[in-house]
């Protein structure tokens, strides 16, 4: 089951169902998807069309509210932005939250969200635009060597499933698209499998968009 | 001895040493500068939880971060670190979620759904839209002439952070309004536009802040607010002077209350 086809399916615990508004091939969007899907939060999703560049993957782009994205609208609280709307969703969903009780759990999850910021995000926005240099391949195989390395230890990104989570798969996502030989990383691949265990099967991961004719390999 | 040893020394004293102890648990030594605004939030949500904590000088201007006694402790180089016994996370969002857990007050983030979310929209605001601009402003009109006395300002560049910062601020200034902190009450969010506001407030660029009024209200009443943990510290006079980021001073966060 694709995390498209379970929207507007499975029930959350209000009645009225969540707006998403994203944007296709937008990675903040992407973590949305993958977090409601961790969670079992039905989504209404209106995805807007692919307008602006891969390179403001983590920023909802604008301060004029007609244009944020990603953006929820929910029995009339509306807000925008991956960390508001994982946050939103994870309280809302099924389950346990995803925000860990210890300390220390606490930080390596938000150290994991940081260097998606900093360092993932930018050197996969290279790499799906074809623009990656020697030293952002060099810093990618750093950063998959590290994860593998770290899950070849737990579960998760940081033990217990947690944020870091969807923040991070959504990367592997994209990279998986870009044409990136994964097989070398084979905790990530397990990892991943795992994660899609947990949201019910794959995702369709032709949602990226990407174009194939700007791929290269990072190995 | 490792580079938080070394910078951010604990001191020779020991809890309980003097056959008092304190109620706070925790020895934190953190690395940092004072002109960056994640090593402020630290330590702000550090006094405002109370937690002790040592600070000390990282000089990235001759790239510290990148040495190997830093990168041993951190593989990708990201500041500010936190040091506590055997544990170590570096950036500000992973060290604030540490302190709030391990602090003594009530958490900073909010357990509304509506309000953590609105919460993390106004530290995204902050991280992701202000916190450039304001580093190019830091940057350009204290740091590159404080290295470089002959530096010559990028006005371009200024210029752009000036323009760009407006419509965000105007947006913060509008939130103020009808609220005595950014979400209503006291957050995360108010940890992270402190720091910011702060640091724009020792530019030349002040003025972005003097002329709206909500902002000014809100930055004024924390510099005599208690802390959030209800300790005798105002976490506001831990902020740096002009005087402390050209002496690379960082403060420290002591609990005197036994």
């Amino acid at each position: 089951m694709g995390i498209f086809s379970i929207f507007g399916r499975k029930k959350d615990k209000s009645s009225q169902e969540i707006e998403l508004l994203g944007i296709t091939g937008h990675i903040a969007t992407l973590k949305c998807l993958i977090l409601a899907s961790i969670k079992d939060v039905s989504l209404q999703t209106r995805l807007a069309s692919y307008n602006v560049g891969v390179d403001q993957i983590n920023s909802y782009q604008y301060l004029d509210s007609s244009n944020r994205v990603p953006t929820i609208n929910h029995e009339g609280f509306t807000v925008s932005g991956t960390p508001a709307i994982l946050t939103y969703l994870d309280i809302r969903g099924k389950g346990v939250s995803l925000t860990p009780r210890k300390a220390r759990v606490l930080g390596q999850q938000n150290y994991w969200i940081d260097l998606c910021y900093e360092i993932l995000g930018p050197v996969t926005q290279a790499v799906t635009t074809g623009t990656a240099s020697d030293d952002d391949k060099k810093r990618l195989n750093k950063i998959l060597t590290s994860l593998n390395n770290l899950l070849s230890e737990n579960l998760y990104v940081v033990g217990p499933m947690t944020f870091a989570d969807p923040h991070v798969a959504a990367y592997i996502y994209a990279l998986g698209c870009s044409g990136v030989d994964m097989t070398v990383y084979p905790k990530i691949g397990d990892w991943i499998t795992r994660l899609e265990n947990d949201m019910g099967g794959p995702l369709k991961i032709e949602y990226l968009h990407m174009d194939p004719s700007k791929l290269t390999a990072t190995n | 001895m490792d580079i938080f040893d070394k910078q951010a020394p604990m001191g020779k004293e020991e809890y309980g040493s003097s056959g008092d102890m304190k109620k706070t648990q925790y020895m934190l030594q953190l690395l940092g500068t004072p002109w960056d605004a994640n090593t402020l939030k630290c330590i702000i949500a550090a006094a405002e939880q109370g937690m002790e904590v040592h600070s000390g000088y990282l000089d990235v201007l001759n790239n510290e971060q990148d040495t190997e006694s830093y990168r041993s402790i951190f593989e990708f180089g990201t500041y500010p670190g936190l040091k506590e016994a055997d544990y170590n996370v570096a950036g500000a969002t992973g060290i604030l979620a540490f302190i709030n857990a391990r602090g003594l007050g009530f958490s900073l983030a909010p357990k509304n759904v509506t309000e953590a979310a609105t919460q993390d929209f106004w530290v995204d605001v902050a991280v992701t839209e202000a916190t450039p601009y304001i580093n190019t402003l830091v940057q350009e009109q204290v740091i590159k002439p404080m290295v470089d006395s002959s530096y010559s300002q990028d006005k371009n560049a200024i210029d752009k952070a000036r323009s760009n910062l407006e419509p965000i601020l105007n947006m913060l200034d509008k939130q103020l309004t009808g609220n005595p902190y950014i979400i209503g009450k006291y957050t995360f969010s108010d940890v992270h536009w402190t720091a910011l506001i702060h640091l724009l407030l020792l530019t030349d660029s002040r003025d972005l802040v003097e002329h709206r009024t909500q902002i000014n209200r809100w930055y004024n009443s924390l510099a005599v607010r208690k802390s959030n943990c209800g300790q005798d510290i105002v976490s506001f006079s831990l902020l740096p002077t002009i005087e402390d980021i050209k002496n690379k001073k960082l403060s420290s966060v002591i609990i005197n209350d036994f």
